[in-house]
Order: C-alpha cells, then structure tokens, then sequence
C-alpha cells in the first residue's frame, strides 16, 4: 500500500530583529535594503574592542510579557515566544489534537541569563544564584515554553547545530510533518547572545568585522553579530487548505551533511553535499533554483568556499545569491530560521533581498550577489544555505504556493 | 511536620508571609498555615523564586529538607516553620556582604 504523499506549506511566520518587530517589518527591510548594523547601545563596550552588532533596540519586554512571568525567561526566549503568537496569528488548532502539534528551535544558550548569574558568583561575591538561573538558561527552555503557550504536545526539542541550529529546526519540523508525525509544527529559532562575554568570546576567534558586514566584497572584513528570532507554523498542506489558510511557501527540500573535518573552517566538500542532498530531497535538479539566500557571514574563509561549492554545483552560470546578514549581522541559533524568513519572502513577492554594503567584486567570489539593491524576479525554488562551525550544515528548499 | 504552626505573635511571620505573597502572586488573605502549597496552585518554580526572596530579605542560607527536595513544604505552615527555624539558627551567609 502506498500512503498518499503529504506536502508540508508554511501558513504563518513571526519574526524579531534589528530592523524590525515583526515580520513584515523584517521583511520590508530587508526587501528595502535596509542595514540593521550599528553602534552596540545595549551592553557595555569598554573591554570590548568590538563597537557593532545588529542589536534589536527599543524592544520593551513589559508590553509582551507580565513582569512576574519575566522572571522566567531569557530574552531568547522573549523573542521565540514574540515570534510565535506571531506565527500563529490567525492559526486555527481546532480539530488538531495536541499531540499532532510539535515545536523544534534551535537552541540557542541563555548567555545572558548566565553570564548575569555568574558574574554574581564569581566577580561580586555572591554565594546565592538566582534561582531561575537554570530554566532561563537552558537551550531547550524556548521550545518548552512555547509547547506551553499554544498547549502543543507532540515532539518539541531543540536542535545544537551552531548557526544552523534553526535551520535543522525547520528542517526537522518538516519531514516529521511530512513523514507522518505531526501535522503542524512552530519551528524555527531564536537568539540574544549580545552579552560582554560572548562578544568577547567572538572576538578572540578573529573573525569580527570592526564595522559593516560586507558578503562576497573583496574588501569584507568579518561578520557582525545580531539577534532576533524567527518561527514559522508549518502544515500538512491538505489540512491548510481545508482549514482554508493562506499559504506563504511550501518546503520542499531539506538537505544535511557534515565536513568532518575542522572546528570552523568550513569546506566546499560538506557545503556542495548538504545542498546536493537538499535538491535529492525535493527531487529537483539544480536548475529549478532561482535564488539562493547564502550563508554569506562576510569572512574571507566563508564566502569564498560558498561561492565555490554554488559554482561546483550549478555551474558557471549560478542563480543569483544574496547575504541577509549583511542587514541583520549574524543571529547565530536565530540566523537560519531569519534567512528562511528572506528566502520566503522572495518567493511571495517576487523581490530577492539584496547583499548591502558591497563595494567591490571579488574575483574567489564569482557570483550574482543582488549587490545593494532589492531585485524584481518572479522565481519559483529558492534555497537557503546554514554552513556552521564545526562543519554542520543544513539547506533548505521551498517553493512558491 | 505536625509541628509546624508558628507563633502567631511572631512579627516575622508577617514579614515572611508578604515577601512570600508578592513573590507567589498569591492573595495574602489566603495565605493561613494550613493552606496547602498545592491548593493555591503555586508552581514550583514560583516557589523557589520565593525562598530565595526571603533568603535575600533575611539575610540566610535556608537549607534544603533533603528528604523532601523538590516538593519541601506541603503547606504555607511548613514555609513558615523553617523559615523560623533557620532565622533562630541564623548564621551569616558566606562571602556575603556585610
């Protein structure tokens, strides 16, 4: 007996970043070109020697949360839930039962929370930690509240894959949804990991642009940290149109692998592969892809293997291929699932986001890169590109409704 | 813990009571010793967030009923007596600011 084949289609989306509160504001920026990267306003900066991230400004907490509730959570996980009630905006859960509903996010670290409980600890002499310091801090405490906010209780987890934790996420939400699992899922990520120590962390790695994120620019320098979030409800598509849904894009493909081979350098072997298995998944050739939303963090290393490995497997002639973090810095847990948001947005709109701030082609990066201004094109695939740290990489495909 | 009612006379038991009140989101009014921690519906989570605001108010180390770790106090009258109890053994917590 052969089941029928289930489509799965992204009916909602929610989103929190530098440039916007929510989705369709994230998206008119990025459609708009619009930088997200500034001078670091929301921590202290004088040991650092970083002076820019794409930091969400202005956010205010009090008029999302009850005070009481904050307490418990992160501000990761005020984004995620932010994110969320957005993506369910509209969303029916009639006649789905709880079990048929799962949430997968990324899993991003409370930095903030524990960096706060520690100093405590260990710079003030504090012998007493707060006691929420653990279920604030824990990478799944996200998901589990918002499992709890929508009263899903299917498979909810979070995916560790460094910055493509989110993409595994909507990745994973997808073929369970599509195997037979589950019927609807939130998925997606969120992060807040703009804290002293982290960015102190980032610094000691090198690889911190002193100012603007430049993808795929001769002259790029580095990446720039950001934050946000971004999660989508993804359906079965038979029950999105017979609940009579709007349907934003429908996934088509997701494709891992891992290069086994170094703690950050990335490799063209691994990066070809993940998005080779993404198309084996859609059961597409490379030719169906009209834009490709690239991992694109503006290092020397990252930029030039992507443009290898998209030209290895689509030839000289590569659809174009654009970096949001030049707009919204690099969101780490939150990066794939804010990249997801632009490669859906391209698909609904017939808009490809730009690479903002590029000055200067750059012959080891031989491609089309959307260079500052938003482009009109009526595309039918997309795909979105994660190449993490310790070479854990994760694509995505979706396709028009 | 049979034990456990505490002296009504004692002023800290109003002071107890209010920090653990604001903390739980609790009506005080509904705060008598016997209620049990269950009925009112505090979650745990609410529940160490109290005793570490009362740690924090009192200045102590409240220690933990090992036996009963996680689920310590069966009603507002148990909170009360070890609170007491701790404050009458009070001694300085370490590293603590003077």
């Amino acid at each position: 007996m052969t089941l029928p084949a289930r489509r799965v289609v992204v009916t909602g989306s929610g989103a929190i970043a530098a440039t916007g509160q929510d989705e369709a504001a994230v998206w008119a920026a990025l459609a708009g070109g619009v930088c997200g990267i500034g001078p670091i306003v929301n921590i202290p900066t004088d040991r650092l020697s970083t002076r820019t991230a794409a930091e969400v400004t202005g956010f205010d907490p009090q008029a999302h949360f009850e005070q009481r509730r904050l307490a418990q959570l992160d501000r990761n996980a005020q984004f995620a839930l932010v994110a969320a009630r957005q993506a369910m905006r509209g969303g029916d859960l009639a006649g789905l039962a709880p079990s048929r509903g799962g949430v997968v996010l990324g899993a991003a670290i409370g930095q903030g929370t524990f960096e706060t409980s520690y100093r405590g600890f260990y710079a003030e002499g504090s012998n007493r930690l707060p006691p929420l310091t653990l279920p604030r801090g824990m990478p799944s405490g996200a998901a589990s509240l918002v499992s709890m906010e929508f009263g899903l209780r299917g498979p909810c987890f979070a995916t560790a894959s460094a910055c493509a934790s989110s993409a595994h996420a909507i990745g994973l939400a997808f073929h369970m949804i599509r195997g037979g699992l589950l019927d609807l899922a939130l998925a997606g990520g969120s992060d807040a990991s703009i804290t002293p120590g982290y960015v102190k962390s980032w610094e000691a790695l090198r690889v911190l642009s002193p100012d603007l994120c430049r993808p795929f620019s001769r002259d790029r320098t580095g990446l720039v940290l950001g934050e946000g979030a971004a999660v989508f409800r993804l359906e079965e598509r038979q029950r999105a149109r017979d609940r009579g849904a709007t349907i934003h894009a429908e996934i088509l493909g997701f494709g891992m692998s891992a290069d086994a081979a170094d703690l950050t350098a990335p490799s063209e072997d691994g990066a070809t592969a993940a998005m080779r298995a993404a198309l084996d998944d859609a059961g597409l050739p490379p030719g169906a892809v009209g834009y490709i939303n690239a991992h694109g963090t503006g290092t020397r290393l990252n930029d030039r293997t992507e443009s290898a490995a998209i030209r290895r497997l689509f030839g000289p002639r590569p659809p174009p291929v654009s970096s949001v973090k030049s707009m919204l810095g690099h969101c780490l847990c939150a990066g794939g699932a804010l990249e997801f948001l632009a490669m859906i947005g391209a698909l609904e709109n017939g808009i490809l986001p730009p690479t903002v701030n590029f000055r200067e082609a750059d012959p080891e990066c031989e491609l089309d890169c959307v260079p500052n201004q938003a482009r009109a094109a009526a595309i039918e695939v997309a795909m979105s590109n994660s190449f993490a740290f310790g070479g854990l990489n994760a694509v995505l495909l979706a396709g028009r409704a | 813990m049979n034990d456990s009612m505490p002296p009504a006379n004692d002023h800290r038991v109003g002071e107890i009571l209010a920090i653990f009140a604001k903390e739980t989101g609790v009506d005080p009014a509904v705060l008598r010793p016997e209620a049990t921690i269950q009925e009112l519906g505090i979650a745990s989570i609410d529940m160490v967030q109290a005793v570490f605001a009362l740690e924090s108010h009192f200045d102590i180390e409240i220690p933990v009923v090992s036996d009963r770790a996680g689920a310590e106090f069966a009603t507002v009258g148990d909170l009360i007596a070890h609170v007491l109890a701790t404050l009458d053994h009070a001694k300085p917590v370490p590293g603590a600011a003077a």
